[in-house]
């Protein structure tokens, strides 16, 4: 037997020994976790995961309607009338709704108008287009919105229910991070705390996997909660060092404070 | 039932068909987690992350390879983009961007193989080491690792020795343990 021999026979060996999972698999714990997280998520049918390259008519009609719409601004904007309605928004939910993908007439928007000029006109349109028109009106009338989650919803009327989701889960989270940070300081997490951090972390993953962490602010608040919740949950504040860390996290990231303010800025 | 009509059942929302699709493939997909990972936590997100994704892609899953192969090549891409996060968080912690490449220290300061090992193989290059877990510790073939990376067979081969000559050199000083 060569050196070569003996040693891959070695490292196989030893190799063997390295983060040696253990003989039985939690098949329970993570198919309820599996099935519950399936069961809040809408089932995404193959022709919305393809999207405009399944059906190559409709991308070319929504480029074509998003390139008037760039038309319309450069030329409002040449002739010193910006309209107050953001054109590109407004081309491309007129061209998503052409695809059929906004509620028909009558469905419920989730974004009421506040007062705008065009309201009835819009009342019939899609979620996305009256988001966009009460954004621009919110605007023009020097109004900021309210929290962070307005906000998102503002911008993009077609994303509420992630938008909805999103709200439920960082009130969540913000009541974990109230309970953690007004821990003593000698305090170690008891396990239905860390249960509840793993959960929201999860939680936190998947809607930063999905349309809901498309908005860069969004996303940048979702990372930061990330952030220390892997920290609650890999370091749980067993020892001296680790609380420290936990608190330097929370002080640095100021997480407690955007969740309850709505602010998503560092 | 064979793969395809399991596949068959799924998409028609048969929840039976789901838990045998995932009986059938949560252990082998749990224990890379686990190997890759080196923590428990990280090893069920990843699992659960894994058979969330297959289900919701099952629509578009090719019958042009096994559906073994297919899983595992959606686990190693949620291990390798899971463990580049904590790494990017880790290194947030402490300071640092990227992970030194593999560890090569002394047996005085190091006396621990089993220590040592752990970081030789912590410290090799990401292809380097994903291969070298999913073929010499837990025995999937080159072929079914060239299918789950997405590489050629002999690029899987050619990765496998390089780790290994790596790790050689980093685990010099056990040479007595392997050579006599």
């Amino acid at each position: 037997m060569s050196n070569d021999d003996r040693f891959e026979a070695f490292l196989e060996r030893e190799a063997q020994r390295l983060n040696e999972p253990p003989a039985e698999v939690p098949r329970e714990a993570m198919w309820e976790a599996i099935a519950a997280v399936r069961a809040a998520r809408p089932i995404p049918s193959a022709r919305s995961r393809r999207g405009l390259l399944a059906t190559p008519w409709i991308g070319m009609a929504a480029m074509l309607v998003l390139g008037l719409g760039i038309g319309r601004y450069l030329l409002a904007r040449e002739m010193g009338t910006v309209p107050a309605v953001d054109s590109l928004a407004v081309a491309a939910s007129e061209a998503l709704g052409a695809r059929g993908e906004t509620p028909a007439s009558g469905a419920p928007s989730g974004f009421p108008l506040r007062g705008t000029s065009d309201a009835p006109a819009a009342s019939a349109a899609s979620p996305r287009l009256e988001a966009v028109r009460l954004s621009s009106s919110m605007r023009s009338a020097g109004r900021a919105p309210a929290t962070t989650l307005d906000a998102f919803a503002q911008r993009d009327g077609s994303s509420a229910t992630y938008s909805a989701a999103s709200q439920q889960h960082l009130t969540r989270a913000e009541a974990l991070v109230a309970v953690v940070s007004t821990m003593p300081a000698d305090a170690a997490l008891d396990s239905l705390t860390g249960r509840w951090a793993r959960d929201i972390l999860t939680n936190t993953r998947l809607l930063l996997d999905s349309p809901a962490g498309d908005d860069p602010m969004r996303r940048r608040l979702l990372e930061d909660l990330e952030t220390v919740l892997v920290q609650l949950v890999q370091r749980s504040g067993r020892t001296a060092e680790d609380r420290a860390m936990i608190d330097r996290t929370l002080q640095k990231t100021q997480i407690l404070t955007r969740l309850r303010s709505g602010t998503t800025g560092t | 039932m064979t793969d395809h009509e399991i596949i068959a059942a799924v998409l028609r929302g048969d929840v039976r068909a789901e838990r045998e699709l995932y009986d059938a493939h949560v252990d082998r997909v749990y224990r890379l987690a686990w190997r890759m990972a080196g923590d428990e936590t990280l090893a069920r997100d990843f699992t659960q992350d894994t058979f969330i994704r297959a289900f919701e892609r099952l629509a578009d899953f090719r019958a042009d390879s096994a559906l073994a192969t297919w899983l595992h090549s959606i686990a190693v891409s949620v291990i390798l983009n899971g463990l580049k996060k904590v790494r990017r968080i880790h290194g947030r912690e402490i300071g640092g961007d990227e992970l030194p490449d593999v560890m090569v220290g002394t047996r005085e300061s190091e006396p621990d193989l089993k220590h040592r090992m752990r970081a030789a193989i912590a410290g090799l290059p990401e292809g380097y080491r994903t291969v070298f877990v999913m073929h010499d510790v837990e025995g999937f073939t080159h072929e079914e690792i060239g299918a789950a990376l997405g590489i050629q067979s002999g690029t899987s081969k050619a990765q496998l020795s390089r780790a290994r000559a790596k790790l050689r050199v980093a685990l010099s000083d056990f040479a007595g343990e392997w050579a006599s």
